[in-house]
């Protein structure tokens, strides 16, 4: 009986004192994974969107560039020029990759189409090949690029308006990018962002 | 003090738990691909050895052989944790890239195997010699493999290109296949080092 | 035995008795032995393994590729030449390194992998890579199970294999457009024009397919040694002729292939090209003929010969249709050589009951 009890004694023990640890630390490091997973996120939209900024400068900026409006429990980041007419959406994506979920903030005009630009917050591509959808002279291709019908990754791009070359040896990976974007801006198009919202959104 | 010293250097080389136990290959194979990740793995896996070797040891004799293992895992699972957070919040890049595999580092054999066939026996001194030993044989061992791989497989080490710029990459060394391998070849140059005795 | 036999073995009884000349009597026996089968042969049945004299099987399978290797040259200019050289250079170091380091005695065994491995290569591939891949499937592929006659895969293959993880861009999108029409490539060194796209691509990525009269003679973008097929199949009946390699393997895997692709053409007509194009593009021919015959890593019982080139067939047809790769042979030979002991075991057990191992 009174090993039964020991035994008790001592995994309670181990456990608590585990607990204990984790809690504090967990407290202590939980604000600032928060602050990077935060920052990290403005960086992107105010990337994506195209505003400068230095890295001491960034809340100030984001917070005098981009209005953050939440709709139908999605998140978007709008941009207003001067006379206070919308002029860049920017919303976060999120679908699956060849290896793992990739998430994205895009930002499109207020057209809903043409593409500002694409910034990749997260994915686990495979290094040197799927991972290089990270690279600028990726991404930059697709600024200006129109999703209608349909935007497309494919081996020969040439000059098409829908159209951005895919990364050699990364098929799989840049058809994900593909649907991921087709398919989140359909989506934001058709049921969140419809006509009705984007002309309230038009106007400061 | 040279028993101190036969301890840590057969955990480096004769022992060396990659080349020799073949233990903890899931992680070797699958974060080797960049000495970064490679650095990084080892001193992890250095801290959490080493740290929950000592606390082991001093639990000891109490114990009881029924409840070990959990206690060992709770162990384990709390420094582990404490690598992780600490990890996501000073050094974000670092952590995004070894995704889950530092968590993963609780199912890492090569810790339960010491903290059971040494710490729990043997004196606090004596398991923090022995865990650092094992630790740094599986730091090299993740080195030498990183290296091999960060070098052919982008042409850089530490993310510093030197072999040139026109360099093509060796694809299969940053995949899993350039792992095995490497760490087929690897354990060929070090038994062919030192030979396994037969017996 | 006819006149010369008889003479070039008197010869080598006569030499091998003078005083001076003995010297030479290796020589004169090794020509024997490449030009006529063996005297020797096994005796005591059950016989598991077919004795083929390693000389001569090599001396044949050389010629049997030699007018495809000569092809090569017509269609790419002499840098085909030159990835050929390259590789029995690079391939040769790599295996008298080894046999010198281990101490064991050199065989003949690279003659034929010297020479298949740059055939399978496309025409445009650096030569240094040559020499990374044939290093590869020498050392790996071969020497490390134990040598020749031990390994388990097709050291041409695995050298391929190798390259074609390890340099994705290089092996499976820079490809030639081959020279035709009077001296063609035996005029110039190299060939310029580049396109992305074998067949077989094509036919993956837009459906299209190509002329099959084109495809039969040559005048396609794709490796050296497969462009032309009838060149390909010309050298496979020789072989099968000479009775060096077993017809069963070549008539399964492409009559497996022919089938299924029917078979698939009907169940999934946007996915599966029809079956002669598939006949003879890529490297199924120049696979079925050169390396699934391999008598090292194929299986050596008849019955396991054609279980062997079925699933060979069913293989190609599958990863041609299905996977991300458009060319399947490769792939579907190095995950069959695994087999082939199996084969030939469930064979040998269903013939004369459960083996009982010697080496136990």
């Amino acid at each position: 009986m009174k090993k039964e009890v020991w035994m008790v004694t001592i995994l309670v023990l181990v456990a608590t004192v585990s607990a204990g640890v984790l809690g504090f630390v967990n407290v202590t490091t939980r604000p600032i994974i928060k602050r990077n997973e935060v920052r990290k996120l403005r960086e992107s939209v105010l990337e994506s969107v195209k505003v400068q900024y230095e890295s001491e400068n960034l809340e100030d900026k984001f917070e005098s560039e981009i209005r953050t409006n939440e709709i139908d429990g999605k998140e978007f980041y709008l941009r207003y020029n001067d006379e206070g007419e919308l002029t860049e959406v920017a919303f976060e994506m999120v679908g699956s990759g060849f290896q793992g979920p990739i998430s994205a903030i895009i930002s499109l005009k207020p057209d809903l189409e043409t593409i500002v630009g694409l910034e990749i917050l997260d994915q686990q591509e495979t290094p040197g090949l799927g991972a290089r959808i990270t690279e600028k002279e990726f991404r930059r291709q697709f600024n200006g690029k129109v999703v209608r019908p349909e935007l497309l990754v494919v081996t020969d791009a040439g000059d098409a308006q829908n159209k951005v070359d895919a990364i050699t040896g990364a098929t799989r990976t840049s058809k994900a990018v593909q649907g991921i974007i087709n398919d989140s801006v359909r989506e934001v198009r058709t049921n969140i962002l419809t006509e009705k919202v984007m002309e309230r959104l038009s106007h400061e | 003090m040279s028993n101190m010293k036969d301890i840590y250097t057969a955990g480096v080389w004769e022992d060396n738990p990659v080349f020799r136990q073949m233990l903890g290959l899931c992680i070797t194979l699958a974060i080797t691909n960049k000495v970064v990740n490679g650095v990084t793995m080892g001193v992890a896996v250095f801290f959490v050895l080493t740290a929950s070797a000592f606390i082991v040891s001093l639990l000891g004799e109490s114990v009881p052989r029924r409840v070990r293992i959990p206690v060992y895992m709770l162990v384990i699972a709390t420094f582990v944790t404490l690598v992780y957070m600490f990890l996501k919040a000073f050094f974000m890049p670092l952590s995004q890239a070894l995704g889950a595999y530092v968590g993963l580092i609780i199912t890492n054999c090569i810790i339960l195997g010491r903290l059971e066939s040494f710490s729990s026996d043997n004196s606090p001194w004596d398991s923090i010699v022995d865990a650092a030993g094992v630790a740094t044989g599986f730091a090299l061992a993740l080195i030498a493999m990183s290296v091999v791989r960060e070098l052919l497989g982008f042409g850089t080490l530490f993310g510093v290109q030197v072999l040139g710029s026109g360099w093509t990459q060796w694809v299969s060394m940053i995949l899993a296949p350039g792992g095995f391998l490497v760490l087929g070849l690897l354990i060929w140059v070090q038994r062919s080092i030192s030979p396994v005795e037969e017996g | 035995m006819n006149k010369l036999e008889r003479l070039l073995s008197e010869i080598s009884s006569y030499t091998e008795d003078h005083p001076y000349l003995r010297y030479i009597t290796e020589v004169i026996d090794t020509i024997r032995s490449i030009v006529f089968e063996p005297g020797v042969s096994a005796e005591e049945s059950p016989f598991l393994r077919d004795y083929i004299e390693i000389k001569r099987y090599m001396f044949a399978v050389v010629v049997a590729v030699a007018p495809a290797a000569l092809a090569s040259i017509y269609f790419y200019g002499w840098r085909a030449l030159a990835m050929i050289v390259v590789s029995y250079v690079a391939g040769g170091i790599a295996e008298v390194g080894f046999t010198l380091i281990r101490k064991e005695e050199i065989t003949e065994g690279f003659l034929v992998t010297g020479i298949l491995f740059p055939l399978i290569l496309p025409p445009n591939t650096p030569l240094w890579m040559v020499a990374v891949g044939i290093i590869i499937g020498v050392i790996l592929g071969k020497e490390v199970f134990g040598g020749t006659g031990y390994n388990i895969f097709n050291p041409a293959l695995v050298g391929r294999v190798f390259l074609t993880i390890t340099f994705p861009v290089a092996m499976s999108s820079e490809w030639l457009i081959p020279l035709t029409g009077g001296w063609a490539g035996f005029n110039q060194f190299s060939v310029d024009t580049v396109t992305s796209a074998t067949p077989l691509g094509v036919f993956a990525n837009a459906g299209t397919l190509a002329p099959l009269r084109e495809l039969f003679l040559g005048n396609i973008p794709g490796c050296l040694g497969e462009s032309s097929a009838l060149l390909v199949l010309a050298g496979g009946i020789f072989l099968m002729l000479a009775r060096i390699i077993d017809w069963r393997v070549p008539v399964s895997y492409l009559g497996s292939v022919f089938l299924f692709s029917a078979l698939g053409m009907y169940l999934w007509p946007n996915q599966v090209a029809p079956p002669l194009f598939q006949l003879l593009a890529g490297g199924l021919m120049f696979g079925a003929m050169y390396m699934a015959t391999d008598p090292v890593s194929s299986p050596t019982t008849k019955e396991a010969k054609w279980v062997y080139g079925v699933f060979l067939g069913v293989m190609t047809v599958s990863i041609r249709a299905f996977s991300g790769y458009p060319e399947g042979v490769m792939f579907s030979i190095l995950l069959m050589n695994m087999f082939a002991p199996l084969f030939d075991e469930m064979v040998m057990t269903l013939r004369y009951g459960p083996i009982e191992k010697p080496y136990k």
